[in-house]
């Protein structure tokens, strides 16, 4: 059984201007032991999707509809008080910038030990002693654990969010942009730790950013988002190889690569589209550098097309070989 | 490279337009609030009682006109007070005290807090450590002892008043004022003024002070319901000046001539109904006026 | 810096605030137009051997300069100077004694209520924005702020001792009456403090019920109240623990301010209530020109003032870790 499925999500949030169609119907699952990375420019969706899960959407944000199953269990359904007892033992987030998503005026241990004893029933000097276990297991001195926020630096408040995540052994870590703030050596150091945690625990993680070569680096499976809808979807490594979307092989082909030849970095002109009211047919198709009349009336629709490899364009086949050696 | 600038009448007119622009969005903005209207309200309401007061007040407020503690009655809707003056006649007249003393007081403190908020954190060094010392020692002062002081060695007239809140209330603003002007100053067009060689006094009437307006005004009104309120205080311990009619006045004569004791209702409620009234007037209005002005109230709300 | 320096300099800037008090008070009496003391030396209800020891003691007689020199003196050895009213009794006698002792009462019980019903409200006003008892409270307290003081309480007396007789009508202990012992004495006492710790609370609670609550409205737009939720704390938790204790920060340093204004509303209540304390005291001498009185109180404040203020910020320093560690 998957760790997470989510089934057509939809999620709004209620403006004056009238509701904005953040997560338009957007399905993955994710397995036991699974990396799962959504990636997609800012605004996309991305986070609304891991808010909607925690149940932490702010006040005009609304589930629309679809299903979200977590170990089995519907987490639309649940009321606030069910939802806080899964939070955290069943399923943690890391947010970007933990610079301020710790609270500083209390000690990092403390802010780690609450969530054990309050949800575990654990003693106190037990819990602490597994807040000191988690900084080890984080690469921190366990010394520091009565030290605040501030007195860390920013690569090091990152691991104490991760091993605040940890605490209570939860089946799933969505980690939303863990690394964008920080700087590229200590993003690596983070990449390289969560990728061992994984290994040595078992986590299943969702993996949300918009930087396309983490993604590579560390996931199994990828989901690729924009303007609030999943354009492309699968296995990491075909994707990548083949990718099947326009827009994904221009995500792939903005960015960098250190090693093989050299080419032209291209960049995809225009902005995201405004979610209030989305282009019509395709979301994309005011970018895409293949779109043709057809993409504009009608919404191409969402298929398997091989093996767990989603996708919704009108000329998949068209554009397979174009795409594949990162043409335009 | 220098640019030659023949005429700045075209730049001085958009700017000018523009200013009336953002008034326009603002007054719209303002006008959802209920409110700030409610408050705007009674604010207005006042103001036209001040103005008309001569005219409309059956009586000179200082004469006798009848026998003394008259309940309300034919020809005295408020009865008289304890020498029989006519109390709605006081009334009438106490709002040009209050509304001159307010306005006036908060006016002058918020123009010496903003000279001392301005220079100081504009100069910073060793003036900046002097005013803020100073602005330490006067915000340690407590306001109504000193206010006491001041108001009987200096004597009891209307511009003692004015004088004494003004002097103890300007603490507040010039704090605000030096803060917003130590970000201010960071940003970088204030960087390119000074680059192309503006004048210390012109950056900061041009660049700095436009954009802390709001701000001040909003301390301004704030600063006007203290200023009311401390009048009608000043009044009420009798350091006001005892030949004009002021709500705080009022009180005191009721308070001395024992009115609680004997139950003389309207002599006690009215005159601390309208200093409530025009103190809730323009805290209202502030109230507003800090929602549309803050910026973090704005995105509380969203 | 660490705390101990931080102790030091605020207390060092303490001590240049009451110098600066001292030499304040100095100037007012002595170089204001109608220079009081000189008026002594003619007031007929002075008499000769006291007006020579005035001269003397004062140095009336001599250059400004050494007559500050000779006040500082004085004020050191604890000599505010004479009464002007109460002929011969020093300054210091009438000030400390039983009525700074009803003052503190009155002030300390007022503040202690209006200052903890106020954070709690706020608290809860803020968590339930926007309903009933957030809108109860919130206009409560713009009704109260707006109200002044003494009216309050000759309202509280017009209703309360007049029309219903639940609260004495003015004094501190009922005149005449021989109490059999202290708890006889106590009941009495604060029979009497009923009324004017009413009126001096609740004109206060309104500025700290609002405060606390635009202070934990801003905190819940932290990041790390989106963590603590995310944690799956109980509101309780979440409110008390992570919320609160960063919204405290700035009322400590509110209250330190709020001294000036206590006294202030001591003055009006005191006057209302013919409570005998420093307040009414400030009063009388006022109507009485008795300025040594005058002098002394408004020096004792100032004192009390700058030491309250003080400790309020070494309790904010003391609470946040941030400041401890802080460079100026």
């Amino acid at each position: 059984m998957p760790v997470l499925e989510v089934e057509g999500l939809v999620t709004h949030y209620l403006t004056k201007q009238g509701p904005v169609d953040a997560v338009s119907g957007v399905s993955f699952t994710v397995d036991a032991g699974q990396t799962f990375g959504l990636a997609g420019e800012s605004g996309c969706g991305k986070t609304t999707i891991a808010l909607s899960i925690m149940g932490l959407l702010p006040s005009n944000g609304r589930v629309m509809g679809g299903r979200i199953i977590l170990d089995g269990e519907d987490l639309l359904g649940k009321d606030e008080k069910e939802l806080r007892e899964v939070r955290w033992r069943k399923v943690s987030i890391v947010f970007q910038g933990a610079m301020n998503a710790l609270n500083p005026v209390i000690n990092v241990g403390e802010q780690i030990a609450e969530v054990i004893i309050e949800k575990e029933g654990v003693r106190k000097d037990e819990a602490w002693n597994r807040v000191r276990e988690l900084f080890d297991l984080v690469e921190l001195e366990p010394d520091r654990v009565t030290d605040y926020p501030h007195e860390f630096s920013g690569g090091m408040r990152q691991r104490v969010m991760i091993a605040m995540a940890l605490a209570n052994y939860p089946k799933l870590v969505i980690a939303d942009e863990p690394i964008t703030a920080l700087d590229v050596i200590v993003q690596n150091q983070i990449l390289d730790l969560m990728k061992n945690l994984q290994g040595r625990l078992n986590l299943s993680q969702i993996l949300i950013t918009h930087d396309l070569s983490v993604i590579a680096e560390t996931c199994d499976k990828v989901g690729i988002m924009y303007a609030g809808k999943l354009m492309e979807y699968g296995e990491a490594a075909p994707i990548f190889k083949t990718p099947l979307h326009p827009y994904t092989s221009a995500l792939i082909g903005a960015y960098p690569s250190i090693v093989g030849e050299k080419r032209d970095l291209k960049f995809i002109p225009g902005a995201p589209p405004n979610l209030i009211n989305p282009p019509t047919g395709c979301r994309f198709h005011p970018r895409c550098p293949h779109a043709q009349e057809i993409c504009g009336q009608e919404e191409p629709e969402y298929r398997e097309e091989s093996l767990g490899h989603y996708t919704a364009c009108h000329f998949v086949e068209e554009l397979r070989d174009t795409l594949r050696l990162g043409g335009h | 490279m220098t640019v030659e600038v023949h005429s700045t009448e075209p730049i001085e007119r958009e700017r000018f337009s523009a200013s009336i622009r953002r008034l326009k969005e603002f007054w719209a903005l303002y006008k959802t609030s209920k409110i700030g209207m409610f408050g705007l309200l009674l604010v207005l309401a006042f103001i036209v009682i001040a103005l008309l007061a001569p005219w409309v007040a059956p009586y000179d407020p200082r004469a006798l006109v009848g026998r003394p503690f008259l309940p309300p009655m034919e020809g005295h809707p408020l009865g008289t007070d304890q020498v029989g003056r006519d109390i709605y006649s006081q009334l009438l007249w106490g709002s040009r005290i209050s509304l001159m003393v307010g306005l006036l007081a908060s006016a002058f403190s918020v123009a010496i807090g903003t000279a001392i908020g301005l220079l100081s954190g504009y100069f910073r060094g060793p003036l900046d450590s002097i005013l803020m010392r100073i602005t330490d020692l006067f915000i340690t002062l407590p306001s109504i002892p000193l206010m006491l002081i001041l108001a009987a060695i200096l004597g009891r007239s209307v511009w003692n008043i004015i004088f004494v809140i003004a002097i103890t209330g300007w603490t507040g603003t010039a704090r605000m004022v030096r803060a917003q002007t130590l970000s201010i100053k960071e940003r970088p067009y204030v960087e390119a003024a000074r680059s192309v060689g503006a004048r210390d006094s012109q950056i900061m009437f041009r660049h700095i002070l436009p954009n802390i307006v709001p701000l001040i005004f909003a301390n301004a009104i704030v600063g006007i319901v203290n200023a009311i309120l401390s009048e009608s205080g000043l009044s009420f311990l009798g350091l006001g000046d005892p030949t004009k009619p002021s709500w705080g006045l009022i009180l005191r004569y009721a308070n001395e001539a024992g009115a609680m004791a004997t139950g003389r209702l309207w002599f006690i409620i009215p005159p601390g109904v309208c200093i409530m009234l025009i103190a809730i007037g323009f805290a209202f209005s502030s109230y507003s006026l800090d929602e549309i002005l803050n910026p973090r109230l704005r995105e509380r709300r969203g | 810096m660490g705390f101990k320096e931080y102790v030091g300099k605020r207390t060092l800037q303490g001590i240049v605030t009451i110098i600066l008090a001292v030499t304040l008070n100095f100037i007012l009496f002595r170089i204001m137009p109608g220079d009081p003391t000189r008026a002594v030396s003619g007031d007929p209800r002075v008499d000769t051997a006291t007006r020579l020891a005035l001269i003397a003691k004062f140095g009336l007689d001599r250059p400004l300069f050494e007559q500050f020199v000779l006040y500082v003196a004085n004020l050191l050895k604890g000599e505010f100077g004479i009464s002007f009213v109460q002929i011969g009794r020093p300054v210091v006698s009438i000030i400390l004694g039983r009525k700074m002792i009803n003052t503190l009462i009155l002030m300390g019980s007022s503040m202690f209520i209006a200052f903890t019903l106020g954070i709690i409200i706020g608290v809860f006003a803020a968590w339930r924005r926007g309903t009933k008892l957030d809108i109860f409270f919130t206009v409560i307290s713009l009704a109260t702020y707006s109200m002044p003081v003494f009216w309050f309480g000759m309202l509280l007396l017009l209703f309360f001792s007049y029309y219903i007789n639940i609260f004495p009508i003015a004094g501190t202990i009922t005149p005449g009456v021989v109490h059999p012992n202290f708890l006889a004495y106590a009941k009495d006492y604060l029979h009497h403090l009923m009324a004017p710790m009413i009126t001096l609370g609740v004109s206060f609670f309104g500025g700290y019920f609002l405060f606390m609550r635009n202070t934990i409205l801003d905190v819940f737009t932290e990041d790390y109240m989106l963590t603590a939720r995310a944690k799956g704390l109980s509101n309780r938790k979440v409110l008390f623990k992570h919320a609160m204790r960063n919204a405290l920060l700035p009322m400590v340093s509110l209250m330190g301010v709020h001294i000036t204004f206590l006294i202030s509303g001591a003055v009006m209540t005191e006057t209302v209530f013919s409570w005998d304390g420093l307040g009414r005291l400030i009063y009388n001498s006022v109507r009485n020109n008795d300025y040594p009185v005058l002098q002394g109180i408004f020096l004792f404040m100032a004192v009390l003032v700058v030491v309250a203020s003080i400790i309020a910020d070494i309790i904010n320093a003391y609470l946040d870790p941030r400041i401890k560690e802080a460079v100026d």
